[in-house]
């Protein structure tokens, strides 16, 4: 480890314990007490753990996941590309609100939370990463000239997104039947409020993959023109994004 | 099997395995503050990971990757500070 390495890995250590310590012993103004001697130990240990797991992850992602040669065009549609842009800020205004309404309301945001499913927020997640990785084969095999295992996957894409809806409505369903609205309390209103507001774009992608899976059949791709397909396909994973940050928001973190 | 379909069944494979792994340090690691910091730190793999591989911005113009990657990593981290700090 050179000099330089050194001292950013210690630099960023100092700044571990600090988020730490503010977090775990803000209520203990003793001066050094044991248990804040071993909580130090402790957390420098965790330290190492963290640090090793960020610089594999890290690695990983240099050795994998390197930069191509940049090309001229955004794929799809321009105009998609700012209508994703302003429906992921639109998410983000969400997505802080629900964090701050739980910061103010704790104990209102516990309950809520323990009467979901972590089971069903888990399927929800597995079927739409499933839905967005058959969108990306289905561009592949389009790229490649293979446009009936395009057709295969964009229709596979769009059973895993029919799973995420059956298990969202099975939700919706068992929440109302518990006596749980929109009006019930803040974490109900917010809850239902982003969570259908996200089910919405999931039906408006469901309709944009069928419309691809009929224009694919149609041999509307075979000139070589993608942007039409491509379009969709970045909107179907701003979809999947979305979901990516909303799911710990309301189902992990509590 | 391609390159490009070998990397997004990679990039598959790592958004399932750190939705599970978030959902297990959730159940098992007890201080909050640790918890969040890992789910914030998946979250931005897994977005990382979704814009690059199946948006395809890894070949696309700088500007339009740095804008989308600065989402995945901003927004994140503003959640887990405002449910930590504020």
């Amino acid at each position: 480890m050179s000099k330089e390495q050194r001292h950013r890995h210690e630099k960023r250590k100092l700044l571990f314990f600090w988020l730490i310590n503010n977090n775990l012993i803000s209520g203990t103004q003793n001066a050094y007490t044991s248990e804040r001697k071993a909580l130090l130990v402790c957390n420098t240990e965790i330290f190492e753990v963290l640090s090793r797991v960020v610089k594999m992850v890290h690695e990983h992602l240099l050795t994998n996941v390197t930069r191509e040669p940049v090309s001229e065009e955004l794929p799809g549609d321009f105009a998609m590309w700012l209508f994703i842009l302003m429906e992921l800020t639109v998410f983000a205004i969400f997505f802080i609100s629900f964090a701050t309404m739980q910061n103010l309301y704790p104990a209102i945001f516990g309950t809520g939370k323990s009467s979901l499913h972590p089971v069903a927020g888990l399927i929800c997640t597995l079927a739409l990463i499933t839905s967005s990785y058959f969108v990306a084969l289905a561009g592949i095999r389009l790229r490649q000239g293979n446009e009936s295992r395009c057709s295969l996957f964009l229709a596979a894409a769009l059973m895993a997104a029919t799973v995420y809806l059956i298990t969202k409505f099975s939700e919706y369903s068992q929440l109302i039947q518990a006596g749980y609205d929109l009006s019930t309390n803040t974490f109900y209103t917010l809850y239902f409020f982003i969570t259908f507001f996200h089910l919405m774009h999931v039906v408006l992608g469901m309709v944009i993959l069928g419309y691809m899976l009929h224009r694919t059949r149609q041999g509307a791709y075979a000139t070589g023109e993608h942007s039409g397909f491509e379009s969709g396909a970045s909107y179907w994973h701003m979809v999947d994004l979305v979901w990516i940050i909303l799911f710990p928001i309301i189902y992990v973190i509590h | 099997m391609s390159a490009l379909t070998i990397k997004a069944t990679n990039s598959w494979l790592i958004l399932i395995s750190l939705t599970l792994l978030s959902l297990a340090v959730s159940e098992w690691v007890e201080n909050p503050a640790m918890m969040i910091l890992f789910v914030v730190l998946a979250v931005i793999i897994k977005g990382r990971s979704i814009v690059d591989i199946f948006m395809g911005l890894n070949t696309a113009p700088v500007v339009w990757r740095r804008l989308l990657l600065s989402y995945v990593i901003v927004v994140p981290a503003i959640i887990g500070a405002v449910i930590v700090w504020l």
